[in-house]
């Protein structure tokens, strides 16, 4: 819980510091997509540090390749 | 997204150095010898001629792209929608890479020398440099690897001159004895590592080159330059070790710095020769995160991509340490996934996007030409 | 309001990372071991004994005076089923924990190379606080505890004593062979060659060897001596070669560097000092399908002592000489092969590497019973040795002087 706290911290901060120089430069739709990727990046580090397995992007490759290598093998 | 960034060739050259020697030392070594033994330099210096084909092929492709990078090249061709897919496979990939390079810095680092830190401190370090110098842009990558190579290549050279000593020619003895088989195995593995993820440069040349007229011959001379260095390594890691231990050790290069032993004075030096293989994974991995950023703010289609930098990074550190859950995972990947992947991404799916363009054009002329008569 | 952030956040990161890391060890909390030692357990497991620098004692130049002496190491020892278990151990005993990077040597107990050496092999490169630059030597007739455990005279460290020894006696009288751990496991792993480790005997008393007595006689009680080598086959000790032997087998390798032979001349002896020498096998394939092996010793040489009279100016004299030398030399091969043939049947010259590097598929033809084909082979011995000058005097100055 602490850990998952203290990496919500990190990123409000990150966003703190980040969001008012977009808005500076009126880049709405980039602070609607930063914000959408921070959302996103929390909720997995947050899945991470609680120990939750999450999908192997490697995996997904060699699922979609293992076709293709049997049709060689 | 328009930015004016541009280097100069010869610092694209450096980048391709970096960029091929990267992992490569410290890895490719003991891949090679497993398939070759004492053959290894004879498919290193073949893969070296495949790896400059390629690298000339990727000219071509940069020559067709004009002033687009391949995202945009790709919408072009295939149109928006399939041309977005296609690039966010190419984001994917150097997500991954970046991923697995952070990775890769991690296990070497906890095997060799930080044995009880825990890897994803590591992971943090190296990400936290390579966030600040994406975010600084590729100019700044760019003229911190022109002071950097200097140290690789001093190094280099440092390590070569100290481990004379310890050369046993006869290691390389017999000569020519692997079959071609094995030869195909070990060339293949040299080009998927060495030469295939090139691939990712498309995004920097023609575009950001202030001459690229000239970025040609710099292009391939850094990668004869890279691909050349990481056979030096490889005959050496023979000539001291031998093709058999070379073969069974993790790291072989980092043994080899190990063993150097001049006169009981120069010794236990490793940690400085460390330095060879931090530098160029810096840069392999600084490039792969720049592409992968880079190519997602192409897709997104937003103004800048330095906002990017942040959350792409922590998301990149987070699949680090999920990438790899541990060393067999990893060279089972690598063995069997990793080349066949990086031959659709870094061979076929470019000639698949060149031809198709190159039949497009030729419709489109015919076309034009009909109309006038 | 940003850079505050900014130095905020800077200041996070920053504090955990640059203050220390997780991997300080400061040398005051080491235990620097600079030898090691393996040998069986009771209970089928290892008994690990390792040497401990005491840093105070080797600092201090003056040792034995004023507080007395105290032994500049102290040996620890330990069993466990396994060595890293064993080393672990260690820690209910030293004071320290232990670091190993700076190992000199590493002593293998006869049994346990009787038994084989591939375990312990295994763990000592697999760890990477290890390094691969000591050498490997097997216990002769005692257990390596106990050769880790006589203290020495004017080398304080007995690591060094048995490092620094092994080099010069492999160096000046080429009967050891320096043999570091990636030399040992690339024979190991090579099917055409059998690993060779010099063996370390102890000369006197053990018992009084561990004691400050033995170092502070003028004449040590007991002392560390190399004695021959012992031939393995695969992992397992078979034999040792006595001196004569483990110098013909050098001579074979191309490892002795310099050496001195003793011929018998007009009832006297001749000291001919070699002072470089190389080695050439050479495989023959063309009769039958057993290989024949030539080996082709050349080198050169001085004369080093003459005890008889003798006219060395005479030209005949020289020829003798050199004939008698390459006889003596020829001897020592001849006695080294044959007994790696007929007794260890281990290949320990390397003659299976040969034939592999110079005829790859014949090899692949014979590799499979090369351990039955080695004893069979015939191997023809030539030696040139070339005596090129005499020293700073010419002939014996008693040729002149009567004997009484």
């Amino acid at each position: 819980m602490l850990k998952s706290l203290g990496i919500l911290l990190i990123f409000i901060a990150i966003a703190i510091f980040q969001i008012p120089q977009l808005a500076k430069e009126k880049m709405n739709k980039e602070i609607v997509i930063f914000s959408i990727f921070m959302v996103f990046t929390a909720v997995i580090a947050i899945l991470k540090v609680n120990d939750v397995p999450i999908p192997n992007p490697l995996e997904l490759i060699a699922y979609t390749l293992d076709p293709i290598l049997n049709l060689f093998s | 997204m328009e930015e004016k960034v541009r280097i100069s060739p010869f610092q694209l050259s450096v980048l391709t150095i970096l960029f091929t020697t990267g992992t490569t030392f410290l890895i490719i070594p003991s891949t090679m010898t497993a398939e070759t033994k004492q053959d290894a330099w004879v498919s290193s210096i073949l893969g070296i001629i495949i790896c400059l084909g390629l690298s000339y092929f990727f000219i071509v492709c940069g020559r067709e792209m004009g002033r687009k990078n391949y995202i945009q090249y790709l919408e072009d061709v295939y149109g928006r929608l399939l041309g977005k897919m296609i690039g966010l496979l190419y984001v994917f990939f150097c997500f991954n890479g970046t991923a697995a390079l952070l990775s890769y810095f991690g296990f070497f680092t906890t095997t060799q020398m930080l044995t009880t830190t825990p890897i994803e401190v590591l992971h943090i370090l190296l990400a936290i440099l390579i966030i600040s110098v994406v975010r600084a842009g590729l100019e700044v990558l760019a003229r911190t690897g022109e002071l950097m190579i200097i140290w690789v290549f001093l190094l280099l050279l440092a390590m070569i001159v100290f481990l004379l000593p310890d050369i046993q020619l006869e290691r390389l003895t017999p000569s020519f004895v692997a079959s071609p088989m094995n030869h195909t195995k070990a060339i293949i593995n040299f080009v998927a590592i060495a030469g295939l993820p090139l691939v990712v440069f498309l995004m920097i040349i023609p575009k950001h080159i202030n001459r690229p007229d000239l970025a040609k011959w710099n292009f391939i001379a850094g990668t004869l330059i890279g691909t050349g260095a990481v056979t030096v390594i490889i005959v050496l890691c023979i000539l001291v070790l031998g093709a058999s231990t070379t073969a069974r050790q993790l790291y072989p290069s980092y043994v080899l710095a190990k063993t150097i032993s001049v006169f009981d004075i120069i010794q236990r030096i490793e940690s400085i020769m460390a330095g060879i293989w931090v530098i160029s994974i810096f840069f392999k991995t600084a490039i792969y995160f720049y592409v992968s950023v880079v190519g997602f703010a192409q897709i997104l289609e937003v103004k800048n991509y330095h906002f990017l930098t942040i959350p792409m990074g922590m998301l990149t550190v987070i699949f680090s340490t999920i990438i790899y859950p541990n060393i067999e995972f990893m060279s089972h990947w690598d063995a069997k996934y990793w080349p066949p992947y990086l031959i659709i991404m870094g061979f076929i799916i470019p000639l698949f996007t060149l031809i198709t363009d190159k039949i497009k054009k030729r419709f489109k002329s015919k076309k034009a030409s009909n109309s006038t008569s | 309001m940003k850079k505050v952030i900014f130095f905020i956040l800077f200041t996070i990161v920053s504090i955990p990372t640059l203050s220390a890391c997780w991997d300080t060890r400061e040398v005051n909390d080491l235990a620097i071991a600079v030898a090691l030692g393996i040998d069986k357990s009771e209970d089928k497991g290892y008994t690990v004994s390792v040497q401990i620098l005491n840093p105070s004692e080797v600092a201090s130049q003056t040792a034995g005076g004023g507080s007395g002496y105290d032994t500049p190491v102290t040996t620890y020892t330990s069993s466990g089923k396994i060595l890293f278990e064993a080393i672990r151990k260690l820690t209910q005993q030293t004071p320290r924990k232990l670091y190993l990077a700076h190992l000199r040597i590493i002593v293998i107990g006869e049994e346990v190379a009787k038994e084989g050496i591939y375990n312990a092999i295994d763990f000592l490169s697999r760890d990477p606080e290890l390094r691969t630059d000591f050498y490997i030597i097997v216990s002769k007739d005692s257990k390596a505890e106990d050769v880790l455990r006589i203290l020495t005279n004017i080398e304080k460290l007995p690591a060094n004593k048995l490092y620094e020894s092994l080099e010069a006696s492999s160096d000046a009288w080429a009967v050891t062979g320096k043999v570091n751990l990636n030399d040992l496991l690339n024979d190991i792993v090579s099917e055409g060659k059998q690993p060779v480790l010099t063996g370390i005997k102890i000369k006197g008393d053990p018992k009084i060897g561990t004691s400050p007595d033995n170092v502070q006689s003028i004449y040590p009680k007991a002392e560390l001596v190399y004695d021959g080598m012992a031939a393995f086959r695969n992992n397992k000790l078979v034999g040792w070669l006595d001196e004569e032997e483990s110098k013909g087998l050098n001579y074979v390798k191309g490892t002795v560097k310099s050496t001195l032979i003793v011929t018998d001349m007009n009832d006297g002896q001749v000291g001919i000092e070699l002072l470089k020498s190389s080695a050439e096998i050479i495989p023959h394939f063309d009769v039958g399908s057993t290989p024949t092996i030539e080996v082709k010793i050349t080198g050169e040489a001085n004369i080093g002592e003459v005890n008889t009279n003798l006219d060395l100016l005479k030209d005949h004299v020289f020829s003798e000489l050199e004939k008698k030398t390459n006889e003596k030399i020829k001897d020592n091969i001849t006695s080294a092969i044959e007994k790696a043939q007929k007794e260890y049947k281990a290949d320990i010259f390397g003659f299976g590497d040969k034939i592999h590097k110079e005829d790859p598929k014949k090899w692949e033809e014979i590799k499979t019973n090369w351990t039955e084909i080695f004893p069979t082979i015939q191997v023809e011995v030539k030696v040139d040795i070339k005596i090129r000058r005499t020293g700073t005097i010419t002939n014996p100055f008693h040729n002149e002087l009567s004997e009484e």
